[in-house]
C-alpha cells in the first residue's frame, strides 16, 4: 500500500477508491462491487432455518462469490435475514474439518472408514445391534438423511437413530399425528397475509423467523396480532395484544379460551359435527376451566381472557394460530400444541385462507427429517411396526423386507439414557452439536465420555461434540453439495453445489456412499447414486401417503417452479395442468388423514412443571433465541465476523427491576446464576421485558444448557428447555 | 471443471497400504466429484431474468434529483423495523466491505422501569447538512455533493488521521486498519444515480428504510433525531425517524450505561505532552531572558532541549497516521479544520525553534531573546490550536475549560520543570526559582484536576459524568498511580531537595515522574473521552 502519493491536491480516484467502486451487473442484480461482478447466477435455498428462503447465488467461473435474496421466490420475495446473507462466508472458516481425525490426528479416508466399520462391527458383535446408534440433524438435505437412515438401519443393522429435530419439532409431529392422522402442518405462508387475527403462542418471529414476520407486516387486512409469551419480546412489542402469562401456564390458558368460546357459543358446530371426533368429551373437560381459575393460574385478568376469546370470535373464519419453541419445548408440549389445534378445529379456523393451527418449524430441513430420516418413522412417514408398510418400502427401495426393523427407534433422550446404562456403546453424530445444545449438558457430556466410540461427522472440527469424538469425519457444508430441503409450509426447495469443499471434506452423501461400500452393503444401494436418484426412490416411498411427491418431475421442476409444496401427486399434476398453484394449504375439504378422516380433540389435565421454584432456587430461568444473527450453537454463525458483530458481545441475564433492587444489582453487574446442576457467572441487564421472579438467558452461550433441567414431554420426548429453577447471587 | 491433478487433494494422499483393491479409487472418485462444480450454471443463468433491482424499489427512492436547497436523506419507519439486521448484512455484502465492516448498525432503545418499551433503531451516516467530519478533515477528504448532499469520503485522499471519527457525534466514520484509512457510508450514491435503491433499502424485509428528498431549511437544527442522539445543532443530520407510536421521552439507548474505553491514540498522547513541554520551555526561557535571569548559554541550552523535545513530539504524531506519505496535504483544510491549523502552527513553531538555535550559534543574546520570544509565541498559539482540535469535537470531556486547563497547565508545569532541570545541571542561579515554581505548579494543576473529576463523578447532571465514571470505575488504577506520583513528586522529593542532596538528579527524577504522570493524564484524556453515538445494544 506504500506508494508515493499523487502530486495533486485532491485524489478523487485511486486504488483505495477503486476497492469500493460499484458497476452495473447482469441478471437483474443492479450494481455490484467491481470485484464481485458475477458471470452467472443460480438459485439456492438457505440452509439455516425452516423459513426456506430462496437465494440468488452469484457465480464467477462456476463458483459462488456472493449472494442476494431471490426476488422471485414465493417464500421470501427478495429478502433474507442476516444469516442468509452470510451463508457463504461461514464456509471459509479456518476451523473447517479438512481431514478425517482419528483420536485427534489426521488420517486418510481409507483409514478412517476402515476404522469406522471395524469399530462399529466390533461393538455390534459384542453387544448386539442395539449397541450402535446414530443421531442426525435437521440441517442436511433430506436425500442425505434418507441415505443415512437407510444405511444405518437397513445396511448396518442399527435399530436406534434419532435427530436433533427431537429438540425442536418432535412435539408438532406428535400433536399433528394424533390430531390430524399425519404430521401435516396445514398452512402456506400466504396465510400470514390473509388472516384477520394472528395468534402467536410461544413464538418470537421478529427475531427467530424475521422473513415470516415480513409476511405478517404485508397483511393489508389490519389484523389483530396476539402474542402469548411470558416475556415482552420484540414480537410482543409489535403485537396489538400481548398476554404475558406465567411460564408454562399456556395449557391452562388455551383450555380457558376454549371454555369461553364454548360458553359463548362462538364455535362452528357444523364443522365440529362433520369433521371431528371427541368434541363433547373435550367440552366437558374444559368446563372446569372457568375464567376465575384460569385467571388465577395464568396471571391474566378475566377481562383479558374475555378479550382474547372475543378477538377469536370476531376474527373467525380468518383466525390463524402459530406456535413454535415456547410450546414445543414444554413438559406437556404435545397436549399444548393440541390445545391450539383444538381451538382451530372448534372454531372451524382450518382449511380456509388465513386460518390454521400452524407449527412454525425450526431447522431448514426439519420437515425433511420428520418424513424421510428413517428414524422414528419408516421412510415417507410410515410405521416400522406395520408389516404392510415394511413390505411397501421394501418394494419401493428394493431393500429386502427382512432388513427393515419391525420397531421404531428409541427417542434421543432414551438413546442417551441407554448409553448411560451401558446398552448403547457407540453413537454416530451427524451435523449436530449436543455437547452444547442438549438439555442438562453436563449430564450429556458425562454420558458421551462413557461411550466406547463417538463419531462426529461435521463441517467443523471445533464443535464441543467433535472435541469429544474418537473419529471426526470432515463434511462438506451447505453450498458445497446438492439436494433438497422441506420448509415449514411443506415446500421442497433445491439447493445446488456452488463451492468446493476445503481439503478432503466430503458431502455427507458421499460419506454415506463410501461407508456403504466399506461396510459391504453397497449392493442394497445400487440405485442410490446421486441425491436426485435418492429423491426418486423417496418419491416411490411417498406414494399413497399424505406427503406424496410423485407428481414432481425432478430437481429441474423444483428449481423452476419456486419450490413445490407436498403433496403433489400425479393426479394433482393432471388436474392443475400446466400451472401448479404456488400456495396450497391442507384440509380445504375438511377431510383429515385419520382413518375416519376426522380430526381428534386431544387433551389432558395441566400439571405443574417438574422442577418447581423453591426458597433455595426462587427464580424461573427462561431460555430462547438471542438475536436474528445467531443460529443455535453458533457453530456456523459464529464464524461470520459480520454476524458476530450483530450479536451481543457478552452473555446477559435479563432480570426485572424489582428483583434487581432486591438483590442490589445495577445494570451490568456481575451475577452468579445457579441451578441444581451447574452455575455460571454473567452480566445482568435490568429490563421489565421479563416479569418478576423470572430471568432470561439466550441459549447460544454454551454454558446455558448446563443449567437447564432435563424433563421431557411424555408423547414427543422433546426436552423442556423453558423452565428451570435458579438462584441468583451477586458476584 | 475438474481441478487439475496437481491440486487434486486425492492424488496427494499417501496410499500407505498399497491397495490393489478398488477402494482408494472410490475415495479418489468421491474427492474428485466433491471438487467438481457440476451445477448446470449456464442453463440457470439464461432462464434467470428476474425483475431488475431498478424496478423493484422505485417506491422507496425519490423519482427525481433534489433541487436547489434540497438533498437526499434516509427516512426510517421505526414501526416497521423489527431489528432483523438484514440491512447491516446487506450493506456489508452488496458493497463488498471487509470482514466485519458494515456502514449500517442496529441499536436498541429501551424504556424505563415503569414503562416497558423496546425499539430497534437502524442507523447509518446521516449525511448531515453541516457535516462535522468534513469540517474537521485536514486534507479535504470529504466531499458533500452539491446536488445530492451525500457526504462522500475520498478514500485515496484520506491520510488516516481519524479526526473525523472524533468529530462525528454519531460514530459513523470507521478506521480501516487494513488500509490505514477511514471508510463510511456513501448512501450507495452510484446506485441512486442509476435509479437503484441503496443496499440497506433493498434489504429491509419490511421496507422500513427509504431515501427521501429533504428541504435543507427543514433539516432540524436543534433537538435530537432520536432519544440518545447528539443535539442536531452541531451537524444538522438529515435522517428522519418516524413512528406512529410516540417514543417515550425517557427512552434511552440500551447501552447508555455502558462504560466504553475509547482509542488511546498513543502517538498523540505523547505528542501533546511533549509539544506542550517544548512550548512551555520556550515560554519560561523567554521570561527568564527578558528578566535577565539567564545568560546566552543558559537560554541557548534550554532552547536546544525544548527544540528537540518539540520536534520529537511533532515527529511522533506522524506515527498516528494511516497514510503518512500523504500528510503533506494537511494544510488544505485550514479554512475550517483546527487540525490543519494545528499542523500549520506546529510547522511554524518548529521553524522558529530552529531559529533560536541559529541565534545561539550566532552568539547574540538579544537576537536569541527575540527568537525565543517568537518561538514561545508560536508555541502558545500551537498549544491553543491543539486545545481547539479537541474542543471543536463538542465532547463534554473535551470542553474548553477542561482541555484548556489541562493543555496550558501542562505547558506551564512541564515548561517550568524542563528548563529547571537544564539550569540545575548547569548550576544556574535561576534554577533556585524554577524548581520551587515547578513544584507549586505541580500541586496546583493536579489538585484542580482531581477536584473536577470528583465533582463530575458525584454530579449526575455533569456533562462529563460518564467520563468521570469511566475514570473512576474503568481506570481507577491510573488515578491511583497519579496520586502516588503526586505524593512522591509533591512531598518526598521536595523534602530531599530541601536537604540539598544532589538537587539536579533528584529534581530530574521528580520531573521524569511528573512527565509520566502527565502522559497518564493524556492517555485517559483520550480513553475516557466517551464520544456520543447512536443508540447501540
Amino acid at each position: 500500500m506504500i506508494k508515493l502519493p499523487a502530486l495533486t491536491f485532491r485524489e478523487w480516484t485511486g486504488p483505495l477508491t477503486a476497492d469500493l467502486v460499484r458497476e452495473p451487473s447482469k441478471f437483474g442484480l443492479g450494481q455490484m462491487p467491481s470485484r464481485l461482478l458475477p458471470d452467472a447466477t443460480t438459485k439456492a435455498i438457505c440452509g439455516f432455518c425452516s423459513t426456506g428462503c430462496g437465494l440468488t447465488v452469484h457465480l464467477k467461473e462456476g463458483e459462488a462469490i456472493n449472494l442476494t435474496p431471490d426476488p422471485e421466490y414465493p417464500v421470501n420475495l427478495g429478502t433474507a435475514c442476516p444469516k442468509g446473507w452470510e451463508a457463504l462466508s461461514v464456509l471459509d472458516a479456518s476451523d473447517r474439518a479438512t481431514m478425517p481425525l482419528l483420536h485427534g490426528k489426521p488420517v486418510d479416508w481409507d483409514t478412517a472408514l476402515r476404522f469406522f466399520c471395524d469399530k462399529m462391527r466390533e461393538i455390534q458383535a459384542k453387544h448386539g445391534p442395539e449397541a450402535a446408534a446414530f443421531l442426525s440433524t435437521g440441517q442436511i438435505m433430506f436425500e442425505e438423511m434418507a441415505y443415512l437412515g437407510a444405511l444405518a438401519k437397513f445396511g448396518m443393522g442399527m435399530i436406534h437413530g434419532d435427530g436433533n429435530t427431537r429438540q425442536c419439532m418432535a412435539t408438532a409431529v406428535a400433536a399433528y399425528k394424533e390430531s390430524f392422522g399425519f404430521d401435516s402442518p396445514p398452512f402456506t405462508y400466504e396465510d400470514f397475509e390473509q388472516s384477520d387475527v394472528l395468534i402467536f403462542i410461544g413464538a418470537n418471529p421478529c427475531i427467530a423467523h424475521p422473513i415470516m414476520w415480513q409476511r405478517v407486516l404485508k397483511n393489508k387486512r389490519n389484523p389483530e396480532i396476539i402474542v402469548v409469551d411470558p416475556r415482552s419480546t420484540e414480537t410482543a412489542m409489535a403485537a396489538t395484544q400481548h398476554y404475558a402469562i406465567r411460564p408454562k401456564s399456556d395449557l391452562t390458558l388455551l383450555y380457558g379460551i376454549a371454555h369461553l368460546l364454548i360458553r359463548d357459543h362462538s364455535i362452528d358446530e357444523a364443522f365440529i359435527a362433520e369433521h371431528t371426533n371427541g368434541f363433547n368429551d373435550f367440552a366437558d373437560f374444559v368446563f372446569d376451566f372457568a375464567p376465575e381459575r384460569v385467571s388465577a393460574e395464568t396471571g391474566l385478568s378475566q377481562a383479558q381472557l374475555m378479550l382474547f376469546a372475543d378477538t377469536i370470535r370476531k376474527g373467525t373464519p380468518r383466525v390463524s394460530f402459530w406456535w413454535t419453541m415456547g410450546v414445543n419445548q414444554g413438559h406437556q408440549a404435545t397436549r399444548t400444541a393440541q390445545a391450539i389445534i383444538n381451538l382451530a378445529l372448534m372454531t372451524g379456523n382450518i382449511g380456509k385462507p388465513g386460518t390454521g393451527a400452524n407449527s412454525i418449524t425450526g431447522q431448514c430441513n426439519a420437515m425433511g427429517s420428520r418424513l424421510f430420516s428413517n428414524t422414528t418413522n419408516l421412510l415417507g412417514g410410515h410405521d416400522f411396526r406395520n408389516a404392510m408398510h415394511r413390505e411397501k418400502i421394501s418394494q419401493a427401495t428394493g431393500i429386502p423386507v427382512g432388513r427393515i426393523p419391525d420397531r421404531p427407534s428409541l427417542a434421543y433422550d432414551q438413546i442417551i439414557q441407554a448409553a448411560d446404562e451401558g446398552q448403547v456403546k457407540a453413537i454416530w453424530f451427524v451435523a449436530t452439536n449436543p455437547s452444547h445444545s442438549w438439555i442438562d449438558q453436563n449430564e450429556m457430556n458425562r454420558v458421551l465420555d462413557k461411550l466406547d466410540f463417538v463419531v462426529v461427522q461435521d463441517m467443523y472440527c471445533s464443535t464441543e461434540t467433535a472435541k469429544r469424538a474418537h473419529l471426526v469425519l470432515p463434511a462438506a457444508g451447505w453450498g458445497e453439495k446438492e439436494g433438497c430441503f422441506i420448509n415449514s409450509e411443506r415446500r421442497l426447495g433445491y439447493s445446488p453445489k456452488v463451492r468446493r469443499a476445503p481439503g478432503q471434506a466430503l458431502a455427507d452423501f458421499q460419506i454415506f456412499k463410501l461407508i456403504a461400500h466399506y461396510w459391504g452393503c453397497e449392493d442394497l444401494f445400487q440405485e442410490w447414486t446421486t441425491p436426485e436418484a435418492v429423491f426418486r426412490v423417496l418419491q416411490r416411498c411417498s406414494e399413497g401417503q399424505p406427503c406424496e411427491i410423485t407428481g414432481i418431475e425432478g430437481y429441474e421442476m423444483i428449481r423452476k417452479s419456486g419450490g413445490v409444496q407436498w403433496p403433489l401427486t400425479k393426479v394433482q399434476v393432471a388436474d392443475f395442468q400446466s400451472q401448479i398453484p404456488q400456495h396450497r394449504r391442507l384440509f380445504v375439504d375438511g377431510r383429515f388423514f385419520t382413518a375416519d378422516q376426522r380430526a381428534n380433540f386431544c387433551f389432558v389435565e395441566p400439571e405443574a412443571p417438574p422442577e418447581q421454584r423453591s426458597d433455595e432456587y426462587p427464580f424461573i430461568l427462561l431460555t430462547g433465541r438471542g438475536s436474528s444473527a445467531q443460529w443455535h450453537t453458533e457453530t456456523r454463525t459464529g464464524k461470520s465476523a459480520v454476524l458476530s458483530k450483530m450479536s451481543p458481545q457478552e452473555l446477559m441475564l435479563d432480570i426485572h427491576p424489582a428483583d434487581a433492587d432486591k438483590l442490589g444489582l445495577v445494570d451490568g453487574a456481575a451475577i452468579r446464576v445457579i441451578s441444581r446442576r451447574a452455575e455460571l457467572t454473567t452480566m445482568v441487564r435490568i429490563t421489565n421485558c421479563v416479569s418478576e421472579g423470572q430471568v432470561y438467558l439466550p441459549m447460544h452461550d454454551s454454558r446455558v444448557n448446563q443449567l437447564t433441567h432435563a424433563s421431557f414431554d411424555p408423547h414427543s420426548r422433546q426436552p423442556s428447555y423453558k423452565y428451570s429453577a435458579v438462584r441468583l447471587i451477586p458476584a | 471443471m475438474i481441478f487439475d491433478s496437481a491440486s487434486d487433494p486425492a492424488t496427494s494422499e499417501s496410499s500407505s497400504s498399497g491397495f490393489a483393491n478398488p477402494k482408494p479409487d472410490l475415495i479418489q472418485q468421491a474427492l474428485r466429484e466433491q471438487q467438481t462444480l457440476q451445477t448446470p450454471v449456464a442453463l440457470f443463468s439464461e432462464e434467470y431474468d428476474s425483475k431488475a433491482v431498478r424496478d423493484r424499489f422505485t417506491h422507496l427512492i425519490p423519482l427525481s434529483k433534489p433541487s436547489l436547497g434540497e438533498q437526499y436523506g434516509f427516512e426510517v419507519n421505526l414501526d416497521a423495523c423489527t431489528g432483523c439486521k438484514a440491512c447491516v448484512a446487506a450493506c456489508h455484502s452488496l458493497n463488498g466491505l471487509d470482514d466485519d465492516e458494515s456502514w449500517r448498525d442496529m441499536g436498541l432503545l429501551v424504556g424505563t422501569r415503569l414503562q416497558p418499551y423496546q425499539q430497534t433503531v437502524t442507523t447509518a451516516c446521516h449525511h448531515c447538512a453541516e457535516p462535522a467530519c468534513a469540517d474537521g478533515c485536514p486534507v479535504l477528504a470529504y466531499d458533500k455533493d452539491p446536488i445530492t448532499g451525500i457526504v462522500r469520503h475520498l478514500d485515496d485522499q484520506c491520510i488516516g488521521c481519524s479526526y473525523c471519527i472524533l468529530k462525528c457525534p454519531y460514530d459513523v466514520p470507521k478506521f480501516n486498519f487494513k488500509r490505514g484509512i477511514v471508510r463510511k457510508c456513501d448512501m450507495c450514491q452510484s446506485r441512486l444515480a442509476d435509479g437503484e435503491a441503496p443496499a440497506c433499502v433493498q434489504a429491509c424485509p419490511n421496507e422500513a428504510i427509504k431515501i427521501q428528498v429533504v428541504k435543507l431549511d427543514a433539516v432540524p437544527d436543534r433537538g435530537e433525531i432520536i432519544p440518545g442522539a447528539f443535539d442536531s445543532s452541531y451537524t444538522r443530520p438529515t435522517t428522519t425517524y418516524l413512528s406512529a407510536k410516540p417514543i417515550p421521552p425517557e427512552a434511552k439507548a440500551a447501552d447508555a450505561g455502558v462504560l466504553r474505553l475509547e482509542h488511546a491514540h498513543l502517538p498523540l498522547t505523547v505528542m501533546l505532552v511533549l509539544t506542550q513541554m517544548s512550548a512551555g520551555g520556550f515560554l519560561i526561557n523567554a521570561l527568564a531572558a527578558w528578566l535577565g535571569a539567564v545568560n546566552l548559554n543558559e537560554a541557548g541550552f534550554v532552547s536546544l532541549v525544548a527544540f528537540v523535545i518539540g520536534l520529537a513530539g511533532i515527529a511522533l504524531s506522524v506515527l498516528h497516521l494511516g497514510q503518512p506519505l500523504k500528510a503533506w496535504r494537511a494544510f488544505l483544510g485550514w479554512r475550517k479544520s483546527w487540525l490543519s491549523r494545528e499542523i500549520i502552527a506546529f510547522g511554524l513553531f518548529a521553524k522558529l525553534g530552529a531559529l533560536c538555535l541559529v541565534a545561539w550559534w550566532w552568539g547574540d543574546f538579544s537576537l536569541l531573546r527575540w527568537a525565543i520570544t517568537l518561538a514561545a509565541g508560536s508555541g502558545l498559539l500551537a498549544v491553543f490550536t491543539s486545545v481547539m482540535v479537541y474542543v471543536d469535537t463538542q465532547r463534554p470531556f473535551w470542553s474548553m475549560k477542561l482541555t484548556g486547563g489541562k493543555f496550558f497547565g501542562t505547558t506551564l508545569l512541564l515548561g517550568t520543570a524542563m528548563p529547571g532541570i537544564v539550569w540545575a545541571w548547569m548550576q544556574a542561579p535561576v534554577a533556585q526559582i524554577a524548581i520551587p515554581a515547578a513544584l507549586i505548579l505541580r500541586w496546583l494543576v493536579s489538585l484542580l484536576e482531581m477536584r473536577e473529576i470528583q465533582r463530575a463523578r458525584s454530579d449526575q447532571s455533569s456533562p462529563w459524568h460518564l467520563s468521570a465514571r469511566i475514570l473512576t470505575e474503568k481506570l481507577p488504577h491510573l488515578l491511583k498511580a497519579r496520586r502516588i506520583m503526586l505524593a512522591i513528586v509533591g512531598i518526598v522529593l521536595p523534602t530531599i531537595i530541601f536537604t540539598q542532596f544532589h538537587v539536579p538528579l533528584i529534581f530530574s527524577l521528580s520531573v521524569a515522574i511528573t512527565l509520566a504522570s502527565q502522559l497518564i493524564e493524556r492517555y485517559y484524556f483520550f480513553t475516557a473521552a466517551s464520544g456520543s453515538k447512536m443508540p447501540g445494544n
